[in-house]
């Protein structure tokens, strides 16, 4: 993990990315007990002016140059499939660019808030998004005033109350 | 699909419920662990699963080399022009 947010930050330095952050189960390590998870999902907001096409070519030609395997969309490193997720609507976007940076193995890796994890899970609404929901609800310190603020922007406060009432 | 309805915790015999404030207890416990140890376990999970993959006969799953993942990167030399 510290190789692949190594490279995140050398693409960011490159201008190749404007921001990345750690989200999806394995950012839960940071906020809820350990889920079972088989990726390391990483955002990234590109630095390319809108409506242009977008190519993740760059990334993961760096990648293979750093001598890490390429599969399709992954990365593989230390056999984690590295997953490479451009912010695909504005909530995720928002969420990357205000990620938190948090110690990880003598390093620091920005990972989504757990407020904006919630979010985005309550947004895309699977099975497993709600047991993610649930497991933020019940073990993360969230904020819950922020919380609100987030899921009335993007109107899924409904979804969120109606699921509470089920927690 | 709607989540299923909350069970009635309170209708379970008493030494069932003593099990599940354990494990709740345990499972908030496991939320206070740093993120390198849940990495760990996750990897332990993965094992798991793995192995039941395999013994039920389909296709294994895979489990992350946490050496390789842990390993602090190095900095690049400076690139030459």
């Amino acid at each position: 993990m510290n190789a692949a947010i190594r490279a995140f930050r050398e693409l960011q330095a490159q201008g190749v990315i404007r921001a990345f952050a750690l989200g999806g189960a394995s950012a839960l390590v940071f906020y809820t007990e350990p889920v079972l998870t088989y990726d390391l999902d990483f955002f990234i907001i590109l630095d390319a002016p809108p409506d242009t096409l977008v190519s993740l070519q760059p990334i993961y030609e760096y990648f293979t140059r750093q001598g890490y395997t390429v599969s399709g969309e992954q990365v593989l490193i230390g056999d984690a499939p590295v997953q490479v997720l451009v912010a695909y609507n504005p909530l995720v976007e928002e969420a990357v660019q205000n990620a938190i940076e948090l110690p990880f193995n003598g390093e620091t890796v920005p990972v989504l808030t757990p407020e904006y994890l919630l979010a985005i899970a309550l947004q895309t609404n699977r099975h497993k998004d709600r047991e993610r929901v649930r497991l933020l609800w019940q073990q993360a310190t969230l904020d819950e005033g922020r919380l609100v603020d987030i899921l009335t922007r993007y109107e899924l406060i409904e979804r969120w109350n109606h699921l509470k009432s089920q927690m | 699909m709607e989540p299923p309805e909350k069970p009635d915790v309170a209708q379970l015999p008493q030494a069932v419920r003593r099990v599940l404030e354990f494990k709740e207890a345990r499972r908030k416990q496991l939320a206070q662990l740093p993120p390198e140890e849940k990495l760990r376990i996750i990897v332990e999970m993965q094992k798991w699963a793995r192995a039941a993959h395999i013994a039920t006969g389909r296709p294994p799953t895979p489990v992350w080399n946490l050496d390789e993942l842990m390993k602090r990167a190095k900095p690049e030399p400076p690139s030459q022009v």
